[in-house]
């Protein structure tokens, strides 16, 4: 069996996020990038199902400009066996959108057959929580989303997957093929050995470009503004009543 | 005059007639030996105290020479009577020595500080405000007891003042009176050298806590010697600079009590001591006169530079106020690397390599055992970032530029191959994320706080050549066998050590003590053998004001209390530290 992992490329999770002075985007300017953090976490798994034997490859994906090929051997350097790069030069943190990734995951798995494709949850530029979903649906294939634990089931073709929701755990079973999108709780990703970084190097990447594909990926939302959220104001202890009551009516407007 | 001496004085006076001049001679030697002794201790409320009075009466006497001598004019009521009290006294004695603190050497007891008076509490109350008393026993606990939970002091009165002409007042009013005082910053010394012995006065710094300025062309900070240091080093990040000091404990540490202590921590092989770092300070004497520095720009101090007395004075010369500290520009790209090896040569190999390589990039090089990572791991609930399997000995190496992040992860890859290709490591893993700098950095500086809060721990912090390292962890571990855990871990770029051993729980102060008395003269030995030092930055404090004499010259030694006594001849600032029999 052969699973889809998708790896995005953004500002490192420890960064302090900063908007640009046009207020048109998150500042990114010589700022360290990383592996989506829910990424990481999705690669791991599937890493720990191939040492498992329960899958027998495992390829990462990831769209983006030629700094994407960095987030792709950083897959291959925690353990997955090859790559898929498609070049573009769109903002990926906002003009290619969950719909776009989504068509093109779902092209590369027809075409190459996968049986499986694990995702991040979100990714932490955007925050969709969309492209896993979109998938499944394009594909008319199971979503099992918000995972904290999946089992596969090899002879069957079956997952059982328990998932993260509002109300506690719920548990399901998915047929397989099947897209999953990795929670928090799921694994603890491991670090990169230097050996496995310079095996990394020599394993096979293709590249496509995102134009060639013949995919309708033009962003359907357009970002108007962006905006530091408003800076939270100290608390301040009132001497009685009657300076709270002014202060609500003169100083907040409330009442 | 207590029970015991009025018993005795009654007796005697009631008998005295009926002995041979002999004994009675020997008798009243004996009895003045003791008053005398008597007299010289002040009848305070120190525990330790207690048990040298009660040691020095010999309690055996009342059995041996009096009910022996008198049981045959003594009724029977009155000799149980003798005899319980004599029970009392053992009991009482038993008490008082579980009671008191650890401190295992002997220390003179100063009887010349004078009590603290319901005027002197006024007077605090006039100068300071009410507010910045404290005398509750629940709010001055934490400032009696210091981090490693080994040493406790009796102070019955905090103070908390706000600015610096504040200090100046209590400070000269303390030496007219003769109080003793003890200058505290955020209490995370682990020499027990920032809390009282007995009932000093702390006088807490806490409250001066304002960043005066901070010019970004020449880097220099000026602030207040109450500032937290994890506050400072986020304010002058905002300017593109750091702080020249980073410790495992800076969310609550002082910059008044880094400079006192002369702390050093992980940054110090690249950017150096508080020595070079510290542009100018201001200092209260005792006798409540300003010494200022800090209206000069940088390299303006000339004549003698008394600043250098304070930085690693400990709190013995007076209270560091306010500093200029000199900052300096952040590397934009950082990376780290976790190195394994059961074999320490090959630790030593990449120690070398990385050195001569990183060059001036190179801005940390940690070493940690084992024992010290699981400790750490096991605290934070964190995986080892290398998973395979366990090994005895780790290196962490940092480096950093203004090189774009890119270009440094090459850099270091290249290096960390070709240690690889040399066979200097047996696993190595690479961090790809700032998260996972973190995660590195925080096993490294949580070992202090996990094996803290593991129980008591016998600590050690000794300047060593990095090539002795592994060799005082194992002879120690021997020593000690199976008693105990050894950890080491350290700078060994620096070639500092901390070597500490630790028993699981705050229970066993028997044990504690048999640990420490086993190993304190093993290590002091070696280290004598080595031409290193005990105590390589942790400072002097209580701890080991016995062993400065061993390994510092004694003519140096006879200068500094020269020097003590000039700037302090009363001797009320943090009494009994550092040095000792002044």
């Amino acid at each position: 069996m052969k699973a889809l992992v998708g790896v995005k490329r953004v500002l490192d999770y420890a960064i302090k996020v900063r908007v640009n002075p046009q207020k048109t985007g998150v500042d990114l300017q010589g700022l360290k990038m990383s592996m989506n953090p829910f990424d990481e976490i999705a690669i791991e798994e599937a890493i720990k199902m191939r040492e498992a034997g329960v899958i027998q490859q495992v390829v990462a994906l990831s769209i983006g400009d030629k700094n994407a090929a960095e987030t792709i051997r950083q897959a291959l350097a925690l353990g997955a066996d090859s790559g898929i790069h498609v070049q573009t030069d769109l903002r990926i943190d906002q003009d290619l959108q969950p719909l776009a990734v989504a068509k093109v995951f779902a092209k590369m798995i027809k075409e190459k057959q996968f049986d499986l494709c694990v995702l991040g949850k979100q990714s932490i530029d955007d925050d969709f929580n969309q492209t896993g979903q979109i998938l499944g649906s394009i594909l008319g294939i199971p979503s099992a989303t918000f995972s904290s634990k999946i089992e596969i089931d090899v002879a069957n073709k079956k997952a059982t997957v328990t998932r993260e929701v509002d109300f506690g755990l719920q548990k399901i079973e998915v047929q397989l093929p099947a897209v999953f999108t990795c929670d928090l709780r799921l694994n603890t990703p491991r670090f990169a050995n230097v050996q496995s970084i310079i095996k990394a190097k020599k394993k096979p990447i293709e590249v496509f470009n995102l134009a060639d594909l013949g995919i309708d990926f033009a962003p359907r939302l357009k970002v108007e503004k962006v905006e530091m959220p408003q800076e939270r104001q100290g608390g301040v202890i009132v001497g009685s009543v009657d300076e709270l009551i002014s202060k609500l009516k003169n100083e907040a407007k409330v009442i | 005059m207590n029970y015991t001496q009025k018993l005795q004085a009654n007796l005697l006076r009631n008998n005295l007639q009926r002995y041979p001049k002999s004994i009675n001679k020997l008798i009243n030697l004996r009895r003045q030996a003791q008053s005398s002794a008597l007299a010289q201790l002040n009848l305070q409320q120190g525990l330790k105290a207690r048990v040298d009075q009660l040691e020095l009466m010999d309690q055996n006497y009342l059995k041996e020479v009096v009910i022996s001598k008198f049981k045959h004019t003594i009724k029977p009521q009155k000799l149980n009577l003798l005899e319980r009290k004599q029970n009392q006294f053992n009991q009482l004695i038993a008490k008082a020595k579980s009671q008191t603190s650890l401190a295992t050497q002997q220390i003179a007891i100063k009887s010349k500080y004078s009590k603290l008076k319901a005027i002197d509490i006024e007077f605090f109350s006039g100068v300071l405000g009410p507010e910045n008393i404290i005398q509750e026993h629940d709010e001055i606990k934490p400032y009696n007891i210091d981090f490693t939970k080994k040493y406790v002091g009796q102070c019955s009165l905090v103070l908390t003042p706000q600015n610096e002409k504040q200090i100046q007042e209590i400070l000269k009013y303390c030496n007219e009176k003769k109080l003793a005082v003890v200058p505290q910053g955020g209490n995370t010394g682990l020499v027990g050298g920032s809390v009282p012995l007995q009932d000093e006065i702390v006088i807490s710094t806490k409250k001066l806590n304002k960043i005066i300025d901070f010019d970004p062309i020449t880097g220099i900070l000026t602030c207040e010697s109450g500032c937290i240091l994890e506050v400072l080093q986020n304010h002058v990040k905002s300017f593109g600079y750091m702080m020249p000091l980073d410790l495992g404990a800076k969310g609550s540490c002082m910059i008044g009590g880094n400079l006192s202590t002369n702390a050093g921590g992980i940054k110090f092989i690249k950017y150096g001591s508080m020595h070079g770092n510290t542009v100018g300070l201001n200092a209260v004497l005792p006798n409540g006169t300003l010494l200022d520095s800090t209206q000069g720009l940088r390299g303006s101090q000339k004549g003698f530079d008394l600043n250098h007395m304070f930085i690693g004075g400990e709190g013995t010369l007076g209270i560091i106020t306010k500093c200029q500290i000199l900052c300096h520009p952040l590397p934009t790209s950082r990376q780290v690397s976790l190195i394994a090896s059961d074999d320490f040569e090959q630790i030593l190999a990449c120690l070398r390599h990385a050195k001569r390589e990183l060059n001036d990039t190179l801005s940390a090089i940690e070493f940690m055992d084992y024992e010290s990572v699981k400790f750490s791991l096991d605290y934070f609930k964190i995986e080892n970032p290398i998973r395979e399997r366990n090994y005895k000995y780790y290196l962490l190496i940092e480096a950093s530029s203004n090189s774009c992040q890119d270009q440094l992860n090459q850099q270091f890859l290249e290096m960390l191959e070709m240690m690889g290709e040399q066979n200097m490591y047996q696993d190595a893993a690479l961090c790809e994320s700032e998260s996972q700098i973190e995660t590195v950095w925080k096993i490294r500086e949580g070992i202090s706080m996990a094996t803290a809060n593991n129980g008591f721990t016998v600590k050690f912090d000794v300047s060593l050549q990095s090539q002795d390292f592994a060799d005082i962890i194992d002879k120690t571990q021997d020593l000690i066998g199976s008693k105990a855990i050894m950890i080491g871990h350290g700078h060994i770029g620096d070639g500092n050590l901390h070597l500490n051993c630790t028993i699981k729980g705050f229970d066993n102060k028997e044990l504690l003590k048999e640990l420490q008395k086993q190993l304190e003269p093993f290590v002091f030995d070696y280290i004598n053998d080595k031409k290193g030092s005990i105590s390589a930055e942790h400072g002097i404090g209580l701890q080991k004001v016995n062993y400065l004499p061993q390994s510092k010259q004694k003519e140096q030694i006879q200068y500094m209390k020269m020097i003590k006594n000039a700037f302090d001849p009363h001797g009320i600032m943090n009494p009994y530290k550092v040095l000792t029999d002044l």
